[in-house]
């Protein structure tokens, strides 16, 4: 079976792209109006919602990203996901019910929409649409360089190519992910997430069984081994220190609330009292497939301090040449065609909700009525995707890096004016405009002026507190707020 | 013993604190520490360096267990903030439901805390006692850190009628709104 592995995994991937095309074309059916577009007719059942959930928190930046910061730091990036439940726990007591709520008052499609529902003014919703596309910018971009380098690394290994430049992987990445975006919207995207949810639980659990079985003493040996050359490595900490990996438990705990294409996925279920279970299979779906992460990190990281595998020239590298070498052929086809998925279904939902933002919620605060919206829909579609592919190209950063960056942009953004102001009346529509305006000039001018932050804390971190505290004081010191009627009675309940 | 008690009621009223307050008290705290380490301490900046034999590889620095205190009081005003975000969620509740499910949480919360100061002021970092295949440290923090918040799914999960909505409340609301646009 050996010599056929470049063969079964490149057929495994090819039948994915299959599946995937058969997807799109069945979403094109079902998807006949702008709503379901945007917001699959908010007729989703509990499994859909709750896959979709959690797989669009892992996505590129969990599989690829994810083992590339294990094997890079040690243990600091599982306070990424250590502290999902967390998350989880504050998106479902604070938003699952009140964004289905809202979503009922004026059939909104997206979060901006709702956001001018709550605050009753047009200026906070372009900025939300704003944040929004710039979050998405980041956010997208992790999700193709990952496809790139998984494409890439597959190529490369097949007898088919001599060596493909990481352009062309991105361009090919870009075309396919054009295709199933254009054609299926949200639609396609919620229901690849199933299949692709199922397959990850599935190759996670046989990956994590596949990593305890290549070294005899399972993951204590690993750990010894990481150990032996760097304590602080396989310590809670990693290598980051306290600060740092602190600065990650609180923005992903936090903002975990705050990543707008998974919390517009709780407008889209069908019956309120299905949120006590999306819950759950969330988190179950969640901890299998972050074994993913844990393991293949460790496992290469250990690899290559015992000089079983020569260093990896680039850490985004790991899952694939963990993939490619230390598994069996069928289960690297099965995980490789699932990571595809992982990362298609994502970046579709960015996109759907960064045209949104783009097509539907600047013109709305604009006072613009755009005609033909679906055709516009997917054009904007096509140009996002070329933006953030240059993006990911030419920033020069990693996977996880750049996913970092995305989520703390929506984290400092959205959680202040979503999740504080959707639960608080007191909150008002000027303090949501300068929260979103200080979370974006801090998060930006950091990234852009390169700027290094004392104890490596995360710049999201920093700029989620500063939103918050604005955002309250501000909320304090102005006059109340008056609250549209449906609005207040939906707040609450 | 009248005069007494009224003291003591007014004293406790004093003292509850609305939520937003103590949310707004909780992120001020975490802004001013964030503030002071900024200014403090920028020498150790730097923590983690290259490995010397793999370059794709870091190591840890040699300041790792220096600021103990500092993590703990970051650890403290973050929890406070995400406790104070949490409260949110029960202010349309009846006094004595809301007053029980806070009781969870304020524990949930204290906890946690509990088991993030285990972790910031043991350092040690042990060959010999590995737990389900990690350092104890690294165990508590995989294990106990990582699944106790199962205790909150589960109220959710559990009191999802009492705490959070009926289908009929909502099947109403809907209601509501349809006449409304009619």
């Amino acid at each position: 079976m050996e010599s056929f592995r470049n063969p079964i995994i490149l057929g495994f991937i090819a039948a994915y792209m299959l599946l995937t095309i058969l997807v799109g074309i069945w979403a094109l059916r079902k998807t006949k109006s702008t709503q379901d577009f945007f917001m699959a007719g908010k007729d989703l059942g509990i499994i859909v919602t709750g896959f979709a959930v959690f797989s669009s928190l892992l996505s590129g930046f969990g599989f690829v990203g994810g083992p590339a910061l294990v094997y890079k730091m040690g243990m600091s990036s599982v306070w990424m996901f250590v502290c999902v439940i967390m998350g989880f726990n504050l998106s479902f007591f604070l938003l699952a019910k009140r964004l289905r709520l809202f979503a009922e008052i004026g059939n909104p499609i997206s979060l901006p929409d709702i956001v001018r529902l709550r605050y009753d003014n047009a200026f906070t919703q372009g900025l939300m649409a704003l944040a929004i596309i710039l979050g998405v910018l980041g956010y997208l971009a992790t999700q193709i360089l990952a496809m790139s380098i998984v494409l890439q690394e597959i190529l490369n290994a097949s007898s088919l190519i001599e060596s493909i430049s990481i352009g062309y992987c991105m361009f090919i990445s870009c075309s396919i992910l054009v295709f199933y975006s254009i054609t299926g919207g949200i639609v396609a995207s919620v229901y690849t997430d199933l299949v692709q949810g199922a397959i990850m639980i599935f190759g996670a659990l046989l990956i994590f069984f596949s990593v305890i079985n290549l070294f005899e003493g399972g993951f204590q040996e690993i750990s010894q081994i990481i150990a032996q050359d760097d304590a602080g490595a396989i310590g809670p900490w990693g290598t980051l220190g306290a600060f740092g990996a602190l600065s990650w438990l609180f923005i992903f705990m936090m903002g975990g609330a705050g990543q707008p294409h998974v919390i517009t996925k709780m407008m889209m279920y069908k019956n309120i009292s299905d949120a006590k279970y999306i819950l759950p299979t969330s988190i179950v779906g969640y901890f299998f497939s972050a074994l993913l992460w844990l393991s293949i990190g460790l496992a290469m990281r250990a690899l290559v301090i015992n000089g079983m595998h020569p260093e990896l020239s680039n850490a985004d590298m790991a899952a694939s040449v963990y993939l490619q070498y230390y598994t069996n052929p069928i289960l690297a086809g099965l995980v490789f065609a699932g990571l595809f998925a992982a990362i298609m279904s994502t970046a579709d939902g960015f996109l759907n909700i960064g045209t949104a933002a783009i097509m539907h919620d600047i013109p709305d605060a604009l006072g613009v009525k755009i005609k033909n919206d679906l055709f516009w829909a997917r054009l904007v579609t096509l140009i996002l995707t070329v933006i953030s592919a240059l993006f990911a190209r030419y920033s020069g950063d990693l996977v996880a890096i750049l996913g970092a960056f995305g989520w703390g942009t929506f984290a400092a953004a959205i959680v202040p004016v979503v999740v504080i102001g959707f639960n608080w009346k007191r909150a008002t529509p000027m303090a949501a405009n300068v929260c979103i305006i200080s979370s974006l000039s801090i998060n930006f001018s950091v990234k852009i002026l390169n700027i290094k932050v004392p104890y490596a804390i995360d710049i999201g971190a920093i700029s989620l507190i500063i939103s918050m505290l604005l955002f309250i004081s501000i909320s304090i010191l102005s006059k109340k707020p008056v609250i549209n009627k449906n609005v207040e009675a939906a707040m609450d309940l | 013993m009248y005069v007494l008690s009224t003291l003591v009621n007014q004293k406790l009223n004093l003292l509850k604190l609305k939520v937003d307050r103590f949310l707004f008290i909780g992120v001020l705290f975490l802004s001013l520490i964030v503030l002071s380490l900024l200014m403090v301490s920028p020498e150790a900046s730097y923590y983690q360096t290259t490995h010397l034999q793999f370059n794709s590889l870091m190591t840890s620095g040699e300041t790792s267990d220096q600021h103990s205190l500092y993590s703990f009081i970051f650890c403290f005003g973050m929890v406070w903030v995400y406790l104070g975000s949490l409260l949110l969620s029960t202010r349309h509740l009846t006094k004595n439901k809301r007053k029980k499910i806070q009781t969870l949480m304020v524990s949930f919360c204290l906890g946690y805390l509990c088991l993030l100061s285990l972790l910031i002021f043991s350092n040690i970092i042990s060959d010999s006692y590995f737990y389900l295949g990690f350092p104890r440290n690294t165990a508590i923090m995989l294990y106990l850190i990582g699944f106790s918040p199962l205790f909150l799914s589960f109220v959710y999960v559990r009191y999802f009628d009492i705490l959070i909505i009926t289908e009929a409340s909502f099947k109403n609301f809907q209601k509501q709104i349809k006449s409304q646009n009619k």
